[in-house]
């Protein structure tokens, strides 16, 4: 395993000897790795690494054994916000983007009225995303990209110290990308959040992240950018990736790496 | 205890009311039932579309009759079985969906077909089919005092539980993980809702029948889908509708002598396709 060490910055998960069995098959095994705090951390690997299951390992959501630990966070368990990679419904789901981010703040049934300061609350949470515009619409008219930011203004909701993402540019074409990246980079500099995200685009990892784990029901390696080697990638995802070299700044949108 | 509010109450009504209809108790029983069931199924409804749940009902109500014929065979109220079996058979569902790698569809089939089998052979064995059709489409008309007052403690108790749950499962039905991570209980919430739902549809047969009791939980809510300009307007309009098919089914079935269930469901399935109709014209 090629461990990186060395980072300096302080450490906002440390998972150590991390093993989870659902259904008597092994998905993740002595799984070590430190996340950075303040970072954005991109957990890549092919489909079936055990990318989500390690999300939701963090989160508490599934059974492991071995250790999970928050040593930045003094009081224990930092409070971590999720983005769920797509939502279940019909598109016919007469849902609006209010109502759904009211079901996860109020506890009062939806039929029986929104106060004003729930719609007020919720109307702080869209503006932060750039989604006050969304409000009264249905979520099954969003486009994915509008969709992501709504569920990121849900998930930033109790202002998070950890923010986790599962592949939240699946399905979203190149400027709905770079606009999510933009917000997501910009927000996780002003409340200095530590992102965690899962991405099967390499091109949003060289772009927007710092740290990277390659995951295949182990860590096969993990560190900054300069990680993603050709060896390393072939030690991930059983086959050869070529990376192409690139000038490409910290926010460019195009294609760096291609199979 | 409770006879002389009801007489007080349908005397009451009788006087206040002139129809011809309105002079018989059996009626007001049969709307004061309705009252309570619309609401039931309206809010349940809106989560069972959802959740995507209609077969899953369908496989509790028809599981009941494994009840009625348990009932039959051991010379108890098939009342009380068919509720006992609804309940066991949702719970079972929910476990087995949580255990096994089968689809959904295949264990909830495996599980109606599990009951209704055993229902009908207890029966054949028994010779006994009377009063079987009471139970299969339903008899709202002659639902008794003691019934109705069940009916109204299981529905306020039933409404203050999904005042409670309604967001929370609302949010279970769009992400698993999304909803757990909020914090919510979702094995706890899951099981809590068949539990719920196998009441609400076994206290339901009795009015509806078991052939038809999902349709009252669907049908009302798909209606709301096409109209709703949100989740608030879908709950109300799913219940009005359910009201209004409901009381016109029991004034259908008075004046024309046809099973008031069934003619609920008729007049719940003209009102979808009057909001079909309107989605494909108007918007």
């Amino acid at each position: 395993m090629n461990q990186d060490r060395s980072f300096p910055l302080k450490t906002a998960v440390e998972i150590i000897n991390l093993g989870v069995c659902l259904r008597k098959i092994d998905i993740l095994m002595e799984v070590y790795c430190s996340i950075p705090a303040g970072q954005t951390t991109a957990i890549i690997g092919p489909n079936g690494a055990g990318k989500t299951t390690l999300l939701l390992a963090i989160l508490g959501l599934v059974p492991y054994t071995g250790r999970i630990d928050f040593p930045f966070f003094e009081q224990g368990r930092p409070s971590i916000g999720y983005v769920p990679q797509h939502l279940d419904f019909d598109r016919g789901l007469p849902c609006t983007v209010e109502d759904l981010m009211t079901t996860s703040i109020s506890k009062k049934a939806l039929w029986l009225g929104k106060k004003q300061k729930i719609k007020d609350h919720v109307r702080v949470g869209l503006e932060r995303v750039g989604a006050e515009g969304l409000k009264n619409r249905f979520i099954g008219k969003l486009s994915g990209g509008e969709l992501q930011r709504v569920l990121l203004a849900m998930a930033l909701e109790g202002n998070p110290s950890i923010l986790l993402l599962d592949e939240p540019t699946a399905g979203i074409d190149a400027p709905g990308e770079q606009l999510f990246c933009d917000l997501l980079s910009d927000i996780q500099n002003q409340a200095n959040l530590t992102v965690i995200l899962i991405s099967h685009d390499l091109s949003v990892v060289s772009n927007h992240a710092q740290h990277v784990i390659c995951l295949n029901k182990t860590v096969r390696c993990s560190g900054g950018l300069n990680t993603l080697t050709e060896e390393n990638l072939l030690k991930t995802f059983g086959l050869h990736i070529q990376i192409y070299p690139h000038n490409h700044g910290p926010h460019q949108s195009q294609q760096d790496m291609k199979p | 205890m409770m006879e002389p509010f009801f007489q007080y109450l349908y005397s009451f009504l009788q006087a206040t009311i002139p129809f011809e209809w309105a002079q018989f108790d059996f009626v007001w029983r049969a709307i004061g039932a309705m009252l309570i069931i619309a609401p039931l199924c309206a809010v349940l409804g809106v989560h069972v579309v959802n959740f995507r749940m209609a077969f899953f009902s369908d496989a509790i109500s028809h599981s009941t009759f494994a009840g009625v014929a348990l009932g039959v065979l051991l010379g108890v109220n098939p009342s009380m079985t068919l509720i006992g079996f609804g309940i066991l058979a949702g719970l079972s569902i929910t476990l087995l969906k949580g255990r096994s790698d089968l689809s959904s569809d295949t264990v909830i089939s495996v599980i109606l077909s599990a009951t209704v089998a055993l229902g009908i052979t207890i029966l054949y064995a028994q010779k006994e089919t009377r009063n079987l059709e009471a139970y299969l489409y339903g008899t709202v008309l002659a639902i008794s005092d003691v019934e109705l007052f069940l009916l109204l403690i299981i529905g306020i108790l039933v409404f203050i539980i999904m005042g409670f749950l309604f967001n929370r499962l609302f949010l279970l039905s769009l992400n698993h993980h999304l909803a757990a991570s909020r914090g919510i209980p979702v094995t706890l919430l899951e099981y809590g809702f068949s539990l719920i739902l196998a009441v609400v549809v076994t206290f339901s047969i009795r009015a509806i029948g078991l052939f038809l009791v999902t349709a009252m939980l669907v049908v009302p809510a798909a209606t709301a889908r096409n109209l709703a300009g949100g989740i608030s307007s879908l709950f109300w309009i799913a219940l009005i509708s359910a009201l209004t098919s409901g009381i016109a089914g029991i004034l259908f079935s008075f004046y024309w002598d046809t099973p008031a269930g069934a003619s609920a469901i008729l007049i719940g399935c003209i009102l979808f396709l009057i909001s079909w109709l309107k989605v494909r014209w108007f918007d």
